[in-house]
């Protein structure tokens, strides 16, 4: 495929050639020529003079630098200059003429955007920052979900795992009009998501000045080809087409993964203090084991060949990891069959390969009327940072999508539909992360102007998203999908939904604009009612410009934005069985239809200078409050006590209870109700004290299943961010025009604690198996006292087993009886219901006349908080968690203190173009549940030289990284490398 | 890591001190060129005695000098005035009205205002249909331009048609 590229390229430079445009008159001639004698051309010489000349591009970009509209800041187009909020606008032609190579690479050259390159062409993309909060948890917060993209007015969303994926989009660059960034809190405009800002990806719409063919083509190392190619025609006053492909595929420079660090997670707090490490192994011969294969330094973490990986995984799948007195025990949370680890990384170099269709069809039968039907589709495959708990960091990710969207602009009425759907997979080769999304949106809004200075601009939005999957079990430790569901033959596994989940979101909105002269004031208000979490989430902005002349002007908002639910934390339905793996046995991802979304208060203030038509000076400081964020957590760890389990107890008690009855000899204590007094006493002793040694040899922990449900909750964090940002766009002399961003900021947390899954497992489990211990002796203490009081001893076992172990629904008797009485009330009620149970009296009546029908199951229920299920097992659980002190001002260092860019455009001859753009930032330090990643300090050169033999074709090669500068650039991500890419981008 | 990285904002800073000139200037001298070859050809249908011709340049007191210069340079042929105002309500009587780029979003009140009494001529893409009878635009090298019947027929114009027939006629 890429010498395809290559010889396609070749072919067009021997086609056009190189050559100048003819005219009759030469250069020479025109520079010779007076101003009298130019205005007296023909215009139609005039124009091949002009061009003989040369129109630079640096003209080109000066008008697209200096002219720019946005319509993001208020649905309204405007010029840029006297937008209401903090936005910046990158054209198409500022994209091409700097080289970037993909959208993500072009956020590089807007202010308070930060971008950093995972792998080859894979970016991750945030506006301001706020990542990585909470921090000591899964990479996939480190992500971004504080963004809203959109496409011409489109929300592009991952409402599965909330985050923003470019590489599932099926445009590219050659699609694209311009790009507008509108940063701080915009959610009263577009709804959830819109946080920290507003990306909208404007596309190019054709009119009879577009070129019937464009795009770029380029190739390069790293086995990196990208082509994108546009075909558009204005058929008549009324009809525009339009018709897109674009393609890209990039490697890796490495085909090795990388292993996080193992320390913290599963090795060290396992090994710690263990006296069966030292029994089992030498210090000699574990440090020999840290050695093989791919454990060289495993608390560092590194970058292993998937070989390495495989080859110590069969080492640990050979080990017995359920004895504890093994060291392989402790080694490497999961131990999933090899076929797994090839199924999860066909293809360890792949970083990217995308490939989308567009087309574009526009209608404008009047000036008051507008109607753009879009359509596309998309196929993806991309190495993308891991979104589950795997200790490798990189995991493969695939999309197939298709949308339409119609927007209509109709006397003042704007309406816009759109659909999306396909199939998405977020973790190849992991059941759980396969899903099939339907999304459509439905917004209509109308202008009302009333006289020269107010508009009024109500609106409705109605958004409804649904995420297929399959059947929710599957079985790590097997690698067998349990209850899987077959699709036309093929075995399809597990998703988190349980078959299915939908929300919708209904959203009413009201915006006010009024210009007083050159003082400008907007107030809006959304307010968006979502079916999960049932609530609404009212959001808002205020805003006052004021323009002092054409080139001073300052702006100041106020606004406050919502995040919007994601679906994995409000409807997840997934059991993973976790067969001969450590603990948990079982997990159990449970949806909380009932949490506060995040929110935040921006507070902005900006300014406007444009000294000169030669310079325009953007600057601002903001400060922001943001609360309610959330983590997945452990909400309850909890055994099931089987009913299965609890007959083979209780039965080895029957056996012990015919033993000890059998030892006695009733005849000892004579007859008469003292001698039956003094021989149930000497029972009671004997058992007590046979019991008490059976109990003592019996540990939940190997006899029970243990169980773990992670629900999404809210951490109580009060984030608080400030900043400043100076944009500068300065055309230097009609051959250099360039361009600075710097960006400084700081963000620190209030009432923050480090939420450590881990540590709340393993405290509820140790809770949770303390309790089962004290629950297994009151169930037994209950036998005894049972069988003494039973005439029939035989029957009596069975009759307890089924007694007890029912489903009695204390839920429903603690809302109706239980809950209303005082603690002491509680106690006596606790001991009445025993005392029944035990006397065999069969339903009990309580103090309120609730009628219990199985008192001793209910006993346990409400004594030790077991709950059973319709099969008998009951469950015995703990939800504490001792939540360590909150810490305030503690400093996020994700997000980086300060970053930028600074580029020019330099043109010493006509034809040729010489571009450059650096960009910059601070060290960054990300805190996971694998341990903290700390980057460095970046500054990275790209460049690219342009030459256009004919005005319509442009040859170039183009750096990125210029100087090969090795840095991680992103949470356990790849080293970055130089990419070198030589191409044409044409016009005709 | 941290000398290298001053030593690199030291080369930035250095870089951002050089001689500022009028980087507009060549560009500003080639619209000019053109808007006085295009007010050149321009008739007032409604007004056909009219001979002289009142050029007001809006916002753009760059292109206003350069247009000046032209017309200053001419010693015959049809007599041009030039010149130049800051806001749509402090618009003097004109022929034709040269929007410059900075005023771009004054164009709907433009329109309302003098649509029909002057030709409007932009010197951003895609105005026409904003009501400029006339877009002037950079775009791969040449200096093009976008023109439109029904907007010169609504200020009262009347343009020559190789003046249609050398831009891009838009609807």
């Amino acid at each position: 495929m890429r010498n395809r590229f290559v010889a396609i390229l070749l072919l067009l430079l021997f086609v056009v050639g190189i050559g100048n445009a003819q005219t009759s008159l030469t250069r020479e001639q025109i520079l010779a020529m007076s101003i009298e004698e130019l205005s007296d051309l023909p215009l139609e010489d005039l124009m091949m003079a002009v061009e003989t000349l040369g129109v630079t591009s640096v003209d080109e970009l000066f008008a697209m630098i200096m002219n720019k509209n946005v319509s993001s800041a208020s649905k309204v187009e405007e010029d840029a200059f006297t937008s209401p909020l903090s936005s910046s606008v990158l054209t198409k032609g500022e994209m091409r003429t700097y080289g970037v190579t993909t959208i993500e690479e072009a956020f590089r050259l807007i202010p308070g955007v930060i971008v950093q390159e995972k792998t080859n062409g894979m970016y991750d993309v945030q506006l301001r920052g706020l990542n990585n909060i909470p921090d000591n948890n899964l990479l996939l917060y480190a992500e971004n979900a504080n963004t809203l993209l959109m496409i011409d007015g489109r929300v592009a969303h991952n409402y599965a795992m909330g985050a923003v994926n470019f590489d599932m989009l099926s445009i590219s660059i050659e699609d694209i009009e311009r790009i507008e960034v509108v940063r701080g809190a915009s959610s009263a405009l577009y709804g959830g998501n819109a946080v920290q800002g507003v990306i909208n990806i404007i596309t190019e719409k054709t009119t009879p000045s577009s070129k019937a063919v464009s795009g770029s083509i380029q190739v390069g190392n790293q086995n990196s080809y990208i082509a994108d190619i546009a075909l558009r025609k204005s058929v008549n006053d009324v009809l525009s087409l339009g018709l897109t492909f674009n393609t890209q595929k990039r490697e890796r420079a490495t085909d090795k993964m990388y292993v996080m660090p193992q320390q913290g997670t599963f090795f060290a707090d396992r090994t710690a203090n263990l006296p069966a490490i030292n029994e089992a192994m030498s210090p000699e011969q574990l440090g020999a084991l840290m050695q093989t294969g791919a454990l060289r330094d495993a608390s560092k973490g590194g970058f292993y060949s998937i070989s390495e990986i495989e080859n110590l995984m069969q080492l640990i799948g050979t080990a017995n990891t359920q004895d504890p007195t093994k060291l392989e025990y402790y080694l490497f949370e999961t131990n999933m069959p090899q076929r797994a680890l090839k199924g999860k990384y066909p293809d360890p170099k792949l970083a990217r390969h995308t490939t989308g269709f567009n087309g574009y069809i526009t209608i404008t039968p009047n000036k008051d009327v507008r109607i753009d039907l879009t359509g596309g589709y998309q196929n993806s495959k991309a190495m993308a940072t891991q979104v589950g708990d795997s200790y490798i960091s990189f995991e493969g990710r695939t999309s197939k999508t298709c949308y339409g969207n119609l927007r209509a602009s109709i006397y003042g009425l704007s309406l816009n539909a759109d659909i999306m759907t396909g199939s998405n997979n977020y973790a190849v080769g992991v059941p759980g992360f396969k899903v099939k999304p339907l999304t459509y949106d439905l917004s209509a809004e109308y202008d009302i102007n009333i006289g020269d200075v107010l508009s009024v601009r109500p609106g409705v939005t109605y958004q409804y998203i649904k995420y297929e999957d399959y059947t929710p079990t599957f079985d790590f430790g097997s690698g067998v999908g349990v209850g899987t569901q077959h699709k036309e033959g093929v075995q399809e596994l597990c998703g988190f939904f349980d078959k299915e989940a939908d929300i919708n979101t209904f959203a009413p909105s009201i915006r006010f604009d009024a210009h007083l002269g050159d003082l400008r004031l907007i107030a809006a208000l959304r307010s968006d009612r979502t079916s999960i979490p049932e609530d609404w989430n009212t959001s808002y902005q205020f805003v006052a410009n004021y323009k002092f002349n054409e080139n001073n002007f300052i702006r100041l908002n106020y606004g406050r934005a919502n995040r919007s639910m994601t679906m994995v934390n409000t409807s997840s339905a997934l059991e993973v069985e976790r067969t001969n793996m450590v603990w948990p046995n079982t997990t159990h991802f449970v949806g909380n239809d009932d949490y506060d979304m995040m929110n935040m208060d921006n507070l902005e203030f900006g300014y406007r200078w444009r000294p000169s038509n030669a310079l325009l000076i953007d600057a601002e400081a903001f400060l922001s409050w943001s609360r309610n964020y959330g983590a997945l957590k452990s909400k309850s760890t909890y055994f099931t006590l089987t009913k299965d389990v609890m007959s083979q107890i209780i039965n080895v008690g029957a056996v012990t209870l015919q033993q000890v009855v059998a030892s006695i000899d009733r005849s000892a204590f004579g007859e008469g109700p003292e001698g039956e007094a003094a021989y149930t006493q000497a029972l009671m002793g004997a058992c007590g004290g046979a019991f008490g040694q059976l109990m003592a040899s019996l540990n939940p922990h190997s006899l029970f299943e243990k169980e773990v449900d992670i629900q999404f909750g809210n951490l109580p964090y009060k984030v608080k961010q400030m900043g400043v940002s100076l944009g500068i766009d300065w055309i230097v002399s009609p051959k250099l025009i360039t361009k600075f961003n710097l960006n400084v900021q700081k963000t620190t947390i209030d009432d923050y604690y480090a939420y450590d899954q881990t540590a709340a497992i393993s405290e509820q489990l140790q809770q949770a198996g303390q309790m089962t211990s004290a629950g297994l002796v009151d169930v037994m203490t209950g036998y005894i006292t049972y069988m003494l009081m039973s005439s029939d001893m035989n029957s009596a076992t069975e009759r307890y087993i089924s007694d007890t172990f029912v489903n009695p629904n204390a839920d429903d008797y603690i809302a109706a009886s239980y809950g209303k009485m005082s603690a002491e009330q509680q106690q006596a009620t606790l001991q009445a219901m025993y005392q029944a149970a035990v006397m065999g009296v069969g339903a009990y009546q309580d103090a309120n006349g609730y009628v219990i029908e199985k008192p001793m199951a209910m006993y346990f229920g409400l004594k030790h908080n077991i709950r059973m299920d319709d099969n008998g097992n009951a469950t015995l659980g703990n939800n504490q968690y001792t939540q360590p002190p909150l810490e305030n001002g503690h400093k996020h260092k994700a997000t980086p203190s300060f970053y930028g860019m600074v580029g020019l455009v330099y043109k010493p001859i006509n034809k040729l173009n010489i571009s450059a753009f650096a960009n910059f930032m601070s060290e960054r330090e990300y805190l996971t549940s694998f341990g903290t990643d700390k980057l460095c300090p970046r500054f990275t050169v790209n460049a690219k030289v342009g030459y256009n033999p004919i005005s319509n074709i442009e040859v170039f090669v183009n750096a990125h990284n210029l100087f090969n500068n090795k840095k991680r650039e992103f949470l356990y991500g790849d080293v970055i490398e130089g990419l070198y890419t030589f191409g044409v981008n044409f016009g005709f | 890591m941290k000398t290298m990285l001053s030593l690199r904002f030291a080369l930035i800073a250095l870089f951002f001190v050089s001689v500022m000139c009028n980087a507009n200037a060549q560009m500003s001298k080639y619209e000019a060129l053109y808007i006085y070859n295009f007010a050149k050809s321009v008739r007032n249908v409604n007004d056909a005695n009219k001979t002289d011709l009142v050029i007001t340049v809006l916002g753009d007191l760059q292109l206003q000098k350069e247009l000046q210069s032209i017309v200053n340079a001419k010693t015959s042929g049809r007599k041009m005035i030039v010149k130049g105002s800051a806001s749509v309500a402090q618009l003097p009587k004109s022929d034709v009205i040269v929007v410059g780029k900075s005023m771009s979003a004054q164009m709907p009140e433009l329109v309302v205002n003098q649509g029909e009494k002057a030709l409007i001529v932009s010197t951003q893409k895609g105005l026409c249909g904003n009501g400029a009878a006339i877009s002037l635009f950079a775009e791969n090298g040449k200096l093009t331009y976008e023109i439109c019947r029904k907007n010169i027929k609504h200020a009262g114009m009347h343009v020559p048609q190789h003046l249609i027939s050398l831009g891009i006629e838009v609807f």
